[in-house]
């Protein structure tokens, strides 16, 4: 991992479907470094999903690259040990595991870089406390409500201590209290273990919980905006 | 339902190897608690009831090699309290290896039986009662026990009277076999040598290999073996029908586990984890339904007494837990195959 420059660096990242005649994502290129929060908005069908999915090592592009962590995307050999390690994933629909428990879907990312068991639980079992679901650890996600899945969720994808965190429409599921909640616990979480954050979302209200915005229109980045806040405690936006 | 497909192929499997095994086993170990060397059978026969040793044969056979040749009778008898009542005719000096747990050995002119612990167990009978056999009441002697669950399951009297009791009026008596003892004055390699030699419709063999010889031995091992396999193969299929149904209806979780950096392998290993799970329930239900069957089998009017074991060793359970593992192992291939193939990202869209 290099310890210059920034963290995450896209360059002409390109992805077609169907032969090339449909472009989910045409030559995006930004940076972004560590502990940034990034809110990559649009509408659906914009390739906010596309994007995430590429610098998540779980789709390849067409044309352009992605570095993470110093590394090229495209030459990691072992795409699965690589995502174990750098990237903690939040999903619209949270993705639990249904027949593992809360904890134990806390200790999933775990198994696949070899943490031992006990550690595991232990490791599992904080994560659930930062997210105020020790009560809940042993349920299983079917007996929980959607909010405390999602935290579960959060919980999951900072297990073992991501440098990205990929958060796919995290809060489409939730009402707006839930959902703001969600936000706020998750870029709160990854800030305190220094993550980059992307945050895929067509909620503006959730997009304000970062440091800065990027908009997709039909694949392409049309907007690359900073939130600053002032005093008074206002949040805007600058180009 | 995996667990019971898994449970009846190990159940098949462990029932009819523990009958046979037990079969075996007890003849063999009745020729080892006797001591006999040697035994003569029909060349042809398929079983030791059905082996035929003509008078004319027995009495060449004795001249030529003295009274260190035991005649046996043995056969099954239809009676209307058991349907193969096992009738056992031995000579007067192969009395005293009988060992006696009440009353006293048979009387040798008289209409005299001596039963076995367990047949007399089955039929309430005691030394002194009285019992109708072939139509005739007769008296019985003492109760025995060989250790040898057939054999006690059975009826031991004199030759002549087994003889009557096994020959259909107007058939000439035979014998089953004649066993040559350990320690006799006869060297047992020469007379098998001689006998196979000058009698060519017997057989002369060392009693250990005896069970081994038996064409319904060969038959039944055979069949066994072929049951096995189809066991083997009907639980292996069972078991990769469930792997692949878990593999399509879990290509969520399965795409879930990938995207968090899980291998093929991670998954395959939880997959095999939740399989021998199954595998081993189902074969420990299979064990206790082959207990329950052969006990079943056992209370049966319509089977010997004795000739189905109500146990079996632990060594069968542990064959068949290893089976029902290695099934497991063996079937996961196909899924592995599929696994490999999977993208975490279709695995995560898929409905």
């Amino acid at each position: 991992m290099s310890s210059d420059g920034p963290l995450l660096v896209v360059d002409g990242l390109t992805r077609r479907f169907d032969g090339g005649s449909v472009r989910a994502l045409d030559d995006v290129s930004f940076h972004a470094g560590a502990g940034e929060v990034v809110a990559v908005t649009g509408p659906s069908g914009c390739g906010k999903s596309t994007l995430l999915a590429l610098v998540g090592l779980l789709d390849q592009p067409t044309g352009g690259r992605v570095l993470l962590a110093g590394q090229d995307l495209a030459r990691v050999r072992r795409p699965g040990a690589f995502r174990a390690r750098h990237v903690g994933f939040v999903f619209q629909f949270h993705h639990m595991l249904p027949t593992m428990t809360l904890r134990e879907n806390v200790e999933a990312p775990m198994v696949a870089v070899g943490v031992p068991r006990r550690e595991r639980g232990r490791r599992a079992a904080e994560l659930l406390r930062r997210v105020d679901l020790e009560h809940r650890m042993h349920f299983l996600p079917a007996d929980v409500s959607g909010g405390e899945r999602q935290r579960a969720a959060v919980a999951r994808a900072l297990a073992n201590t991501p440098t990205v965190v990929l958060a796919d429409e995290p809060t489409g599921n939730l009402d707006s209290k839930n959902g703001a909640r969600i936000a706020d616990l998750l870029v709160e979480q990854a800030r305190s273990v220094g993550a980059l954050v992307l945050l895929a979302t067509h909620n503006p209200d959730v997009a304000r919980v970062a440091d800065r915005s990027l908009e997709l229109l039909d694949g392409r980045l049309v907007a690359d905006r900073r939130f600053e806040v002032v005093p008074g405690g206002r949040v805007t936006a600058s180009d | 339902m995996t667990t019971l497909g898994i449970a009846a192929g190990v159940g098949l499997f462990v029932g009819v190897t523990a009958i046979t095994r037990d079969l075996r086993q007890q003849l063999s170990s009745s020729f080892q608690t006797y001591g006999l060397e040697v035994v003569v059978y029909e060349r042809r026969a398929n079983s030791p009831t059905s082996s035929r040793i003509s008078t004319a044969q027995m009495e060449e056979l004795q001249a030529l090699y003295g009274h260190d040749l035991m005649p046996l009778a043995m056969g099954t008898k239809n009676e209307p309290w058991n349907s193969y009542a096992m009738i056992l005719g031995v000579s007067h000096d192969f009395l005293p290896r009988v060992p006696l747990v009440a009353g006293a050995p048979y009387d040798e002119g008289g209409e005299e039986v001596m039963v076995g612990e367990i047949a007399a167990g089955q039929l309430g009978l005691g030394a002194g009662d009285t019992l109708e056999l072939d139509g005739r009441a007769v008296r019985v002697s003492g109760i025995f026990r060989t250790g040898s669950r057939v054999m006690d399951g059975g009826f031991m009297m004199s030759l002549a009277h087994a003889q009557r009791v096994l020959t259909r009026e107007g058939a000439e008596p035979t014998y089953s076999m004649a066993l040559l003892r350990a320690g006799s004055t006869v060297e047992a390699s020469s007379f098998i040598a001689d006998v196979n030699e000058r009698f060519k419709a017997l057989r002369a063999i060392p009693g250990n290999e005896f069970a081994g010889s038996l064409r319904l031995m060969r038959v039944v091992d055979a069949f066994v073996k072929t049951l096995a396999v189809v066991a083997t193969i009907g639980t292996g299929l069972v078991v990769v029908v469930t792997l692949l149904m878990a593999v399509s209806e879990r290509t969520r979780e399965i795409g879930i586990l990938m995207a968090m950096g899980w291998t093929p392998w991670l998954v395959l290993r939880m997959l095999f984890a939740e399989t021998s799970f199954l595998c081993v329930v189902g074969a420990v239900l299979g064990n206790l339904l082959a207990l329950g069957m052969l006990r079943f089998v056992n209370g049966l009017e319509s089977v010997g007494f004795g000739w189905t074991p109500v146990a079996f060793p632990l060594s069968v359970t542990a064959a068949s837990l290893a089976m029902a593992l290695a099934v497991a192992a063996v079937a996961l291939a196909w899924p592995a195959v599929i696994l490999y193939r999977v993208q975490p990202l279709s695995a995560l869209r898929h409905e």
